[in-house]
């Protein structure tokens, strides 16, 4: 299967970009035979980290890719905005119980984390962020997983 | 059309039945929120099921605004839990190892039996 790159150019925040995302993400997977569930897990990934973007780095543009290749699908992120590392926000560990919910705004990243396997992040050029995720296909994500620069 | 659409009804055991229909998401999540905060303002030991069935896509917004009223409730002798889950919903719930904290079931009517003191848990 060949990839696929997706290009939102911003000018604020708003609901239309991540509905557009959406729809050409899940008609892509369609495309490429990824089941419903999988195609789900895939959109929320990319719907996690492109809001995250969209709202808090001032970027101009994101650039989404994926690439599927059977047993799992190689998602690349690039902005243009603030440099930000969200990698200690992925590793982190989760809320184990009710006291531990701080708000109505803090999984996401985490939330990415156990959806993939693995993850990377670097900041390029002094002016682009740079994310590549690993998101496995229909199976549980098993085995240890990592994050690194 | 709206983002999100939300109603409710008064099951007999007076336990709230909340159903969104549409997108729960970064969006949305603050209409769910209000809606709690206007359920919650007549009394405090409220019983919330959030019905998602008719939910398309719930994002980490949509799941936390669900652990924190449950938080907030559980504070003041009331509940929340959730039914009508998705399959593809509920493999993304799997995966964040929730289920301690935000119980779930099937029907609004199991789920009413999840809280305390209805005998399950």
């Amino acid at each position: 299967m060949t990839g696929s790159v997706f290009v939102i150019l911003c000018a604020g925040f708003n609901s239309a970009y991540v509905d557009r995302l959406h729809d050409r993400v899940k008609h892509y997977l369609i495309q490429c035979g990824i089941s419903k569930t999988s195609s789900y897990v895939l959109e929320t990934v990319v719907d996690e980290l492109v809001c995250n973007i969209l709202e808090h780095s001032h970027a101009s543009w994101v650039e989404v890719e994926m690439h599927p290749n059977g047993e799992h699908v190689k998602l690349l992120l690039r902005d243009n905005g603030e440099e930000f590392d969200p990698l200690p926000a992925i590793n982190a560990k989760g809320p184990e119980s009710l006291e531990e919910i701080q708000g109505e705004r803090s999984l996401g990243l985490y939330m990415v984390g156990k959806l993939a396997a693995s993850w990377h992040y670097k900041r390029v050029d002094k002016s682009v962020n740079e994310l590549d995720f690993i998101v496995p296909l229909d199976d549980e994500v098993k085995g240890e997983k990592h994050g690194a620069h | 059309m709206a983002r999100i659409e939300i109603s409710s009804e008064v099951l007999a055991d007076g336990i709230h039945v909340v159903k969104p229909a549409g997108k729960l998401d970064v969006f949305s999540f603050g209409e769910l929120k209000q809606f709690f905060d206007t359920l919650s303002s007549a009394t405090k030991e409220i019983r919330i099921v959030v019905d998602l069935s008719a939910v398309e896509y719930v994002a980490s917004s949509g799941w936390s605004v669900l652990l924190s009223r449950r938080r907030i409730l559980k504070l003041s002798g009331g509940d929340l839990t959730i039914c009508g889950l998705s399959e593809e919903a509920k493999r993304v719930y799997d995966s964040m190892k929730i289920h301690t904290i935000l119980p779930v079931a099937n029907t609004p009517v199991e789920a009413a039996r999840l809280m305390v003191g209805q005998g399950l848990v």
